[in-house]
């Protein structure tokens, strides 16, 4: 009640009245334990619910009745654990408090006594308030650090009571978080020019060589049943070795190489996996160059640790192997390890669910690096490499991947998702000399979404869900087939495909989320392949089309349904014109419902531009009211304390210089009858031309917002660019202004080569459109 | 755990799958305009030769 009431100025007195409860007397007697504790847990929950700033003015009171039930004077534990978590709620609006030197004192003082008192429920949270201080106070922690902090968590972390150990790690991880967003911080600092506003301590760094040997002590002590959802000491202590180091980098490599290289072959099962876990912890982090000599090394044990007699052990080195085919790929590639790597992976395809699922990430890993590798160096990077180092394994990889996916016990440890994801990246990687597996490999695919679409109406319950995420699977992999088909061999089944998708539709599995979803996304890969010869299935597939663009209680499917709107218009081009009535009404409809999810509409102004592209004049019927939504939407404003909402402003306006970029090249018609820059307006450009000056201003707005995107830049530049050529001298002026030409000073700056590709282009339009307009005026 | 960091499951699948749908839309969107201004600055530059 008291967190509806509050923000409206209503009930005023119930945080007083807590408070008093707490600290003094209630009815002329000395409050009760159990008063004493439920106010202190009404303060906490209030804390947790409320907005911060709905009870800044009230921190100083509230702290007060906090640090009265945990100091160390309190007889009760359980007034102590009520007080401790409410402090923990209410850290976040004490910023104040730990501003001012002798307050943060005080609070620190009663926080780490509270983390020495024998009841493990206390201990526990003031651990967990120490965890959250250093997150939110990192700054303010440096005198603490030496006197208290370093010690409470080494002993915490040493505790053989989980609960109170995890809050150790959890401090260290904490820890590593911050100083990684210090370290990113001070790199975007040197880059501007500027002083950080907050520096680092290097806390983890200067700890890590007491902090390594506690963690690699507490991976050593495993459950005997892995559990996934289980959290305990080993699993945190894992993810902490990988935060350290992400955030001590080359440093972390000298305190854990050392266990590895004694531990690796230990006869004990638990050094060995712990070994092996260190070993797969520490490979992000440090240079992949520093890295590479060490994995090549290990590589001989690891693969020969892929036939340990312990379960454990062969799950974490084939996910070890695959954090080496992931961040090490040259080590994992290198001639003489590479067959021996690649038996080791496929033989585990075979192996328990929990192995195999890696094997299969390791494989994915393999095969983009080997990809990428190939295509190093070449001219044109669109075309696909000849061939390349899995060349020669490739089929028996793929059949095995294939095998996989089908096995009985697919549905545990994600195995079957991972397999076809595997196969998805094998496909989407695979050099010229691959194709025939290729083919191969999609006439399979086909062949299953056949018989799962005549399985369908006999699934049920949990049953029905594998069959959608099955559905799914197979809908992708063919997407990804689908992109490798040559144009010559596409129309041979695209019948087929097209025919699979739309029973797919139709059936149960069309009427989950996911499988429409994934249907459209294939749809859309199909037309790209297809062009113009996609035509055919519109009839077909209209429907679908629309029922996509209509659901808008699933905004992926109906994000994906706009999508393919748009890939319609660039494959069928003006052929696309009887269907875009329907289309341009449900995209604008979607555009003023507040119900659509806000994502999709950035997506669907890009869509406009596209549509205004494919039909070009055809577009004039629309034109007005596309107009007037766009002029709306590029009046949008945002809370710009909030970056997810400044992301999405971006992405917005992005959206809109899109779909202007799309109306002014669709409407100027074929290019070579559009004139020349200074010559006359295009008739139908001459239709904008009302609408020119909020265009610029709009331009402008971006233009001047700090808080602008690269891809800002880049779509307002193409737009600049795009209006002088098909305005000239109309808009000279209006665009010819300081603002803009800061704009694309800064665009010319870029990193991103297209911004600065179509910065350079559009400033070049405008010198050459004012060279031509002075030269008229000397005449 | 970090086991599981490598986010190999269904659900980060298709938000991938997502993701490089919504990058390739975008590639040939740009594709396109980029050579319809190509086509614009031949023709220009021809024009300016005649």
């Amino acid at each position: 009640i008291a967190v509806i009431e509050l923000p409206h100025n209503q009930w005023v007195d119930v945080i007083p009245m807590l408070v008093g409860n707490v600290t003094g007397h209630a009815g002329g007697l000395p409050s009760s334990e159990l008063l004493k504790e439920a106010s202190l847990e009404s303060i906490g929950y209030i804390c947790a619910d409320i907005e911060p700033e709905v009870l800044i003015r009230q921190s100083n009171p509230i702290l007060t009745a906090i640090v009265h039930g945990m100091k160390r004077d309190e007889p009760s534990n359980r007034v102590r654990l009520a007080a401790t978590n409410a402090l923990l709620n209410s850290l976040e609006f004490t910023r104040s408090n730990f501003d001012t030197e002798a307050e943060r004192h005080f609070i620190m003082q009663v926080v780490c006594e509270a983390t020495q008192v024998p009841d493990t429920q206390v201990q526990v949270a003031a651990l967990q308030c120490l965890v959250k201080i250093m997150s939110l106070y990192y700054q303010h922690m440096e005198f603490y650090m030496n006197q208290a902090l370093f010690a409470i968590t080494m002993e915490a972390m040493k505790s053989e009571v989980d609960e109170v150990s995890l809050q150790g790690i959890e401090f260290w991880s904490t820890v590593c978080d911050e100083e990684v967003d210090l370290a990113i911080e001070a790199s975007e600092a040197v880059e501007m020019g500027r002083p950080p506003q907050r520096t680092s301590r290097f806390y983890a760094k200067g700890a890590l060589q007491y902090l390594v040997p506690v963690i690699i002590q507490t991976l050593t002590k495993q459950e005997l049943q892995d559990d996934d959802d289980d959290w305990n000491p080993c699993k945190a202590a894992g993810v902490c070795l990988m935060l350290m180091a992400n955030c001590c980098e080359e440093d972390v490599i000298q305190h854990v190489i050392p266990f590895v290289q004694t531990n690796i072959k230990h006869e004990n099962w638990r050094f060995r996996e712990a070994a092996v876990m260190a070993f797969g912890c520490i490979m992000e982090g440090p240079e992949p160059s520093t890295m590479k000599p060490l994995a090549e090394n290990a590589l001989p044990t690891l693969i020969c640790l892929m036939k340990d007699e312990n379960v454990a052990v062969r799950d974490t080195t084939a996910w070890a192997l695959g954090r080496i085919c992931e961040v090490v790929s040259d080590a994992a590639l290198n001639p003489n390890h590479l067959p021996p790597l690649l038996e080791a992976l496929v033989a585990a395809l075979s192996a328990e669910p929990r192995v195999a699922a890696n094997a299969c990430w390791a494989l994915s890993s393999l095969a983009e690096a080997a990809y990428e590798s190939a295509s190093e160096g070449r001219n044109d990077e669109n075309k696909e490499p000849e061939t390349y180092c899995l060349s020669n394994y490739f089929r028996p990889i793929v059949d095995q991947l294939l095998n996989t996916t089908d096995r009985p016990d697919g549905n545990q440890a994600n195995l079957r998702p991972a397999a076809y994801e595997a196969l998805m990246e094998m496909i989407k990687n695979s050099p010229r000399d691959c194709y025939e597996t290729v083919q191969h490999t999609t006439l399979i695919i086909l062949q299953r979404l056949r018989t799962i679409l005549m399985l369908g109406d006999q699934t049920s319950g949990s049953d029905r869900t594998q069959y959608n995420e099955l559905q799914s699977s197979l809908c992708a992999t063919l997407q990804s087939v689908l992109r490798k088909v040559t144009p010559q061999d596409a129309p041979n089944i695209s019948d087929a495909v097209m025919e699979a998708l739309l029973q797919m539709l139709s059936g149960p599995g069309g009427r989950s989320g996911g499988v429409q979803e994934d249907a459209l996304m294939a749809i859309s890969t199909l037309t790209e392949v297809m062009s113009e010869g996609f035509m055919k299935y519109m009839d077909a597939f209209r429907p679908f089309l629309l029922s996509g663009l209509q659901n808008v209680t699933e905004h992926t499917v109906c994000s994906a349904a706009v999508g393919v709107s748009g890939d319609i218009c660039r494959a069928l081009g003006n052929k696309a014109v009887p269907f875009c009535d329907d289309i341009m009404s449900l995209l604008l409809q979607n555009l003023g419902n507040g119900s659509v999810h806000r994502s999709v509409k950035p997506q669907i102004l890009s869509v406009l531009g596209d549509v205004a592209l494919a039909i070009g004049t055809e577009f004039k019927k629309y034109l007005e009211v596309v107009l007037q939504t766009l002029l709306q939407a590029s009046n949008a404003q945002v809370d710009r304390n909030d970056y997810e909402m400044i992301d999405y402003l971006c992405e917005l306006r992005e959206g809109v210089l899109e779909a202007y970029t799309g109306i002014v090249q669709g409407l100027r018609g074929d290019w070579p009858a559009a004139g020349f820059p200074g010559g006359p307006v295009n008739q139908d450009l001459a239709l904008i031309q009302p609408h020119l000056p909020h265009i610029v201003q709009f331009l402008c707005e971006i233009s001047k917002d700090p808080e602008k995107s690269d891809g800002n830049i880049a779509a307002c530049a193409g737009l600049i660019g795009d209006l002088l050529v098909g305005y000239g001298a109309v808009i000279l002026q209006l665009l010819d202004n300081e603002v803009i030409n800061e704009l694309l000073t800064q665009g010319r700056r870029s990193k991103t080569g297209k911004t600065k590709m179509l910065s350079i282009w559009a400033t070049k339009e405008l010198r050459k459109l004012k060279n031509q307009t002075s030269a008229a005026a000397s005449w | 755990s970090v086991k599981k960091s490598h986010g190999f499951g269904a659900t980060s699948s298709q938000q991938r799958r997502r993701e490089r749908l919504l990058d390739l839309q975008r590639k040939r969107r740009d594709e396109i305009l980029d050579k319809i201004r190509q086509l614009e600055e031949a023709a220009y530059s021809e024009s300016e030769t005649e």
